[in-house]
């Protein structure tokens, strides 16, 4: 897994890269939006195919549960990925969008408002299942209405 | 300075806004800072000049205030690394800038400080002093003595070696660093020598390993200074990780008054107020200096409210302590020990891993009271007047990796509202006899500093965004005004270039209450969450939102 994890990774610089010579030619390339991860000169980086390789159950979600503790993730993220100092992870809603690929490159390589770089430290397959635990959670039934009883909010 | 003066009073010389006209208070100027994180800290005045020093991305605003509507003279924008918002603990916030020397020095949170030319906004010097990839952030204000800035690090989450560092007021160089643990080399300590112990490199021996490495006790709250004796005066914080079964022993110097030369960083006295801490006990609290008859004698003392929920009054030329008394619900300890100095635990409130789910823990590790919210002191009343919390909490610990850069922290400690039902109460403190004079009951933990001025008013602020003012003899609350945010901020007391007198304090909840409060964000679309289950109502009454506001007759 690892291997072709960074194989991929490689050939993603490598489609930027011949994207950019494309539109040397044709003007402006079109802008790039995070959440649809649309490369400059519209190609798709071959990541965002990827697919989580591991078949969710009971087992892998718990596992991926202990990871996220024991690699701190809750330490920003909050004791079930409810947000802290980090954003929520378990609102259905994402900054860098929600793919399984997406999300999958946000732990790998990073985001720049505080994300750190996983790739390295934690294995692709510890990543997927760290996904798997967050895909498992319920959505906060905050989302995306709150209301407050009415009546009195008394003062002590 | 950030705390009014070298002892950190807080207290200002001000009497034209008194308990009588007090509840004639209005708002005469407000300013959006354009920044959402916690606006903690103070504005500063010199002259007819205030400056505002926002959180990330650390905005240096001056005012003139001589004008109409305090237009701005300049602004200054560093570039800020934001990597640094990964690293920060708890929210990207800054606790306020320093004058001296014609210049403004303030830390930036990605580890720098930098000093302004108080003039005109020009860069006169900008010093790398910590490194966010081994967890360090620099939220802390820098301190200014004997031409030396004093700066320290945040990271007590992230498994920092905790120092200070003494820089050169004129050039920013780096002068000296010093550890708050490890070996004597490195702590600039001289065992045997004046007040300091005997025993060698007990930053050392009082850990196991070399967890002191990663040990945490960071630097990111007040410093004080009594210049006849020559010493600055600070707390340390938490020892990392939580979990106490990765680091058997003192901790020392962590959680910790530490007196030391401002001129070669020299350390000359310890005490440890929390040893082998269980419950993320930092002192980082101010260490506000005054002198106080105690047991007859007068003695040069300092006073400090730690986060464990004592309030300790002690020699602060010997190190000796004089008085320790609960200021909020304590259940950990029983008392402290005047002769030994330690605490007597209830070892039943110890923490741990074997331990398990450990109940009933008060105060909770946001402290009795918060070293953010800083405290005041008025010689006419010879009272204390700090914010405090009544949250109690249960702590399960769990064993952590260290992965430099990421949180080190090791522990589940779930809240709830202590005793009384109130989340915190606004009080007057006796030093010498160790009491509470009077107190305002608050509905959610009481995060703001405070200032007391010679009209003996005492301002404060409240999470859900009520900006206060209470006579500060009876407790009797004077006069209130929505802010518009939460404060955690810190007011002062100025007099205006026409002679009047103002007070100017920020609204912006942030710091811990991002965190904690969970649904007071409203900026970031991918981002909802649900409230907190012991504050449920808080962001019924506020949002982020920076805004400088200042009052007057």
């Amino acid at each position: 897994m690892t291997a072709c994890v960074v194989r991929r990774a490689s050939c993603v610089f490598l489609v930027l890269f011949a994207a950019c010579e494309r539109t040397n030619g044709g003007g402006l390339p079109v802008s790039v939006r995070y959440p649809d991860h649309v490369a400059a000169g519209g190609s798709q980086p071959p990541a965002v195919d990827l697919k989580n390789p591991i078949a969710s159950d009971s087992t892998v979600v718990a596992d991926g549960s202990k990871i996220f503790s024991a690699m701190n993730c809750d330490g920003c993220h909050g004791g079930g990925a409810l947000g802290w100092v980090g954003p929520s992870l378990v609102d259905g809603r994402w900054r860098y969008g929600g793919t399984d690929g997406a999300v999958f490159q946000s732990v790998f390589y990073g985001r720049p408002r505080g994300m750190p770089a996983y790739g390295g430290v934690m294995s692709p397959g510890a990543i997927w299942k760290v996904i798997a635990y967050i895909r498992a959670q319920p959505i906060p039934s905050v989302v995306p209405t709150q209301r407050w009883p009415s009546g009195e909010t008394s003062r002590p | 300075m950030p705390g009014r003066d070298f002892a950190a009073t807080r207290y200002s010389g001000l009497a034209q806004i008194t308990a009588t006209n007090a509840p004639r208070l209005k708002p005469v100027w407000t300013f959006s800072t354009g920044v959402l994180g916690g606006h903690e800290g103070q504005p500063l005045v010199v002259g007819s000049t205030m400056y505002v020093v926002t959180p990330f991305p650390n905005v240096l605003y001056a005012f003139d205030l001589t004008r109409v509507g305090y237009p701005l003279k300049w602004k200054y924008r560093p570039d800020v690394n934001p990597s640094a918002l990964g690293i920060a603990c708890c929210d990207a916030i800054n606790r306020g800038a320093v004058y001296a020397d014609g210049k403004i020095i303030y830390n930036l949170l990605d580890g720098h400080t930098v000093a302004v030319d108080a003039t005109d906004g020009h860069e006169v010097w900008k010093t790398q002093i910590a490194d966010i990839n081994q967890g360090e952030t620099t939220p802390m204000a820098p301190f200014v003595a004997r031409n030396r800035v004093i700066v320290g690090p945040s990271g007590g989450e992230f498994g920092i070696w905790g120092w200070v560092k003494g820089l050169d007021l004129a050039t920013g160089r780096i002068l000296w660093t010093a550890h708050n643990m490890g070996p004597d080399s490195a702590m600039l300590a001289r065992p045997g020598r004046g007040r300091y112990t005997a025993d060698p490199n007990i930053g050392v021996s009082t850990w196991e390993g070399d967890s002191w490495r990663r040990g945490g006790a960071p630097v990111w709250g007040w410093i004080t200074y009594d210049p006849q004796l020559d010493l600055i005066y600070f707390g340390t914080g938490n020892p990392g990780p939580y979990n106490t079964e990765q680091r058997p022993g003192e901790n020392k110097w962590t959680n910790s008054v530490l007196a030391r030369r401002p001129g070669d960083g020299s350390l000359v006295w310890a005490y440890q107020f929390t040893p082998h801490d269980s419950w993320d006990f930092d002192s980082n609290a101010e260490m506000i200096l005054t002198d106080l008859v105690v047991g007859g004698r007068t003695r040069k003392v300092l006073v400090h409210f730690d986060k464990n929920g004592f309030a300790y009054t002690i020699d602060r030329v010997t190190g000796e302590l004089l008085v320790a008394e609960p200021f909020a619900n304590v259940t950990w300890a029983k008392r402290i020990n005047r002769g030994t100095g330690l605490p007597v635990v209830d070892s039943t409130k110890l923490t741990g891993v074997s331990r398990g789910n450990v109940t009933g823990i008060c105060p909770s590790l946001e402290g009795g009271k918060s070293p953010a919210s800083p405290s005041s002191y008025s010689p006419r009343t010879g009272l204390f007047y700090t914010a405090t919390n009544n949250l109690c909490m249960n702590f399960q610990a769990a064993a952590v990796t260290r992965i430099p850069g990421t949180p080190y922290i090791g522990a589940t400690t779930p809240y709830y509202i202590g005793p009384g039902g109130n989340g915190g109460e606004f009080i007057a403190w006796d030093a010498v006899r160790g009491r509470k004079v009077w107190g305002i009951k608050e509905k959610f933990p009481v995060w703001s500093g405070s200032v007391v001025t010679a009209g003996d008013v005492v301002f404060f602020g409240t999470l859900d965004g009520w900006f206060k003012a209470a006579n500060a003899r009876t407790g009797k609350e004077l006069w209130k005004f929505k802010v518009g945010s939460g404060v955690v901020g810190a007011p002062i007391s100025f007099r205006g270039p026409d002679g009047k007198q103002y007070i100017a304090v920020y609204a912006g909840i942030g710091g811990d209450w991002f965190l904690l409060s969970g649904d007071v964000r409203s900026d970031d679309p991918a981002d909802v969450r649900p409230p907190a289950d012991f504050a449920p109502e808080l962001a019924r009454h506020t949002s982020q939102g920076g805004i400088v506001w200042i009052f007057g007759l």
